[in-house]
């Protein structure tokens, strides 16, 4: 450790940085590359969060009284495709950029100019998303999932948001191939893959379901394009086609989305609740186990999506019962957090209290999953704000509050200073209560009958969505604390000692100086 | 982070490991120093996984099937 510091310290200065804006136009160094994939995606959390709340100001009373229907399903369509493709995935890449290099010992990513190419993607993609509201008919009223037969008949706004599906996805293909790539063959001597942090685990499987699914969209966007402007008729039934297979090509991509998200969130979780448990994490093989096997399954419960689109009740119980069983492992996951925290010496500072919020928000996520994999139940409640409830409780709490966790985490690493922990730890309570007032109550609209995607709604609903938009217009302010904490930290927070958390035990803390150098791990630590 | 184990040298795995490798995969539960006793190559293990994962379709299938009779 010593000698890697000494190390470091001197190569630090044998070149000098590229200055000014090249620095990051021709960026191939992994942690520049990561430092603009998380500042991407928080602008892209700011655009997506004030859609979100132009959805709630509309729903805080029943009747029309901000927006027009048309916008206000564009604003529900723009909000989930550009939180999902444009802040979730490329939050967890930038992590990734920053620390698999850093964890397995390695000094860079395996194909850096690719890695330079996968960022420089995004931006296009996003400016064609938002450019897409400007269009001759405004943006496309479709819902994120694109479903043929609105897709097909959409205005001009839909091809750009297609161009823009399939730009993310080729930038999320070569990210996955150099993270896979890297991890496989750049670990240091004797850095086994069972001695990898779990985080390196989670994204090595994550990659490889990115891989497989990525072209399955493109397809399905590719295949709406061509309904739309080559005379195909995939999704029509008047030329021979079927809009549900749409449906089914979306879902086959669609549910390992959800665990391309959620993994990469578990893996950041396995790093900080050991950490702050200062003890290492409870069954570490059976986490990798359970991780892979989370992903094979994940491509066998697609249509639990879909219920109501009509099939046979074969496959309706298949469906059914492949969804509940995929429970299991993920059921073994959250016992192996809490296990770790068994008996832990735990400390509860800002990253701690997010990772303890995943859990039990996550988990309560998980449940309502499964109250919605029961077929008869589902035809209930699908297209529901119980729906919409489940999924931020997966998206939010489980993805959004881990990603905070990993923020909190590594922000001594990346910038050298401390975060002011009173404020991170307001941060925390604000969004924790907020995302409850917000969310929470949608379980019940929805149990009460309230269809999601509406911009009016009845009487009877209008208590519970004054409740969830007094919530949403807390939470969204709250990032803005956000926002300034990190900042802060940046530009004044008080220098961080060389290892700010005493249980943290991964080669990023225990091999490399705090800020971590520029350029790491040019000589491969040796790992016994 | 381990202690020791690589001294003792893995043994190739048999087919029947690397199944209940992957059978233990799929409920999530698994031994460090079971996994540490054996070397497996990636390949078993995709392979191996593949076909146990068509045979947990075929299972449900036939649950199904027989519910539904």
């Amino acid at each position: 450790m010593e000698a890697a510091h000494a190390h470091h310290g001197h190569d630090d200065h044998a070149h000098g940085h590229p200055t000014g804006i090249m620095r990051w136009v021709k960026s191939t160094n992994h942690k520049d590359i990561g430092t603009m994939y998380l500042w991407f995606s928080f602008t892209m959390f700011m655009v997506g969060g004030v859609m979100a709340l132009i959805i709630r100001s509309e729903l805080f009373q029943p009747g029309l009284q901000i927006v027009q229907p048309d916008f206000f399903n564009s604003m529900t369509t723009y909000h989930g495709l550009i939180m999902v493709f444009g802040a979730i995935m490329p939050a967890f890449v930038g992590f990734a950029n920053w620390l698999i290099p850093m964890q397995i010992g390695a000094p860079d990513m395996a194909f850096p100019r690719m890695n330079n190419l996968s960022f420089w993607l995004l931006p296009p993609a996003a400016l064609l998303l938002i450019a897409a509201q400007f269009m001759p008919g405004g943006g496309a009223g479709v819902g994120w999932t694109m479903y043929a037969p609105l897709s097909t008949q959409a205005g001009p706004a839909m091809d750009l948001t297609i161009f823009a599906v399939h730009i993310l996805g080729i930038s999320s293909i070569m990210g996955s191939i150099n993270i896979i790539t890297t991890i496989l063959n750049m670990r240091a001597p004797g850095m086994t893959l069972m001695k990898m942090p779990l985080f390196c685990w989670t994204w090595l499987i994550t990659a490889y379901l990115l891989v497989a699914v990525m072209p399955v969209l493109a397809g399905a966007v590719t295949m709406t394009l061509t309904d739309r402007h080559f005379g195909t008729h995939f999704f029509n039934a008047a030329g021979g086609g079927d809009p549900v297979l749409y449906q089914h090509i979306f879902w086959f991509f669609g549910h390992p989305e959800v665990y391309i998200i959620a993994i990469p969130a578990f893996g950041v979780v396995s790093q900080v609740i050991p950490a702050f448990s200062r003890k290492p994490l409870f069954g570490y093989a059976s986490m990798v186990y359970a991780t892979a096997s989370i992903a094979i399954l994940s491509f066998m419960v697609w249509a639990h999506h879909m219920y109501t689109a009509g099939m046979p009740v074969e496959a309706q119980l298949y469906f059914m019962y492949a969804t509940v069983l995929i429970a299991v492992p993920t059921g073994v996951k959250v016992f192996n957090w809490v296990a770790t925290m068994w008996k832990g010496s735990l400390t509860f500072e800002t990253p701690m209290l997010f990772a303890i919020g995943f859990l039990f928000l996550f988990t309560l996520g998980g449940f309502t999953g499964l109250v919605l994999s029961i077929t008869p139940v589902d035809v209930q409640l699908h297209d529901t704000y119980y729906v919409v409830a489940h999924f931020h409780y997966v998206m939010v709490a489980g993805a959004l509050f881990s990603a905070f966790a990993g923020i909190y985490f590594w922000l001594p690493k990346w910038t050298g200073r401390m975060y002011n922990e009173t404020l991170g730890k307001w941060h925390f309570w604000l969004s924790l209560v907020f995302f409850n007032v917000t969310f929470f109550v949608q379980h019940f609209l929805g149990l009460a009958g309230m269809p999601r995607r509406i911009p009016d709604y009845a009487l009877q609903f209008a208590e519970f969505n004054a409740i969830s938009t007094i919530g949403a217009w807390g939470f969204g302010l709250s990032q803005l604390l956000f926002l300034y904490i990190v900042i802060k930290c940046i530009r004044s927070g008080e220098k961080a000692p060389e290892k700010p958390w005493e249980g943290a035990d991964s080669l990023e803390w225990t091999h490399l100086p705090t800020p971590a150098p520029w350029h790491s791990f040019e000589t491969p630590p040796v790992i016994k | 982070m381990m202690e020791g184990v690589m001294s003792r040298g893995p043994r190739k795995a048999t087919l029947f490991q690397v199944l209940r490798m992957v059978l233990s995969a799929f409920l999530g539960i698994r031994k460090r120093s079971e996994h540490e006793k054996l070397e497996v190559s990636p390949l078993q293990v995709i392979i191996v996984g593949v076909i146990a994962a068509a045979l947990f379709v075929l299972t449900v299938v036939s649950v199904v099937q027989l519910v539904i009779r």
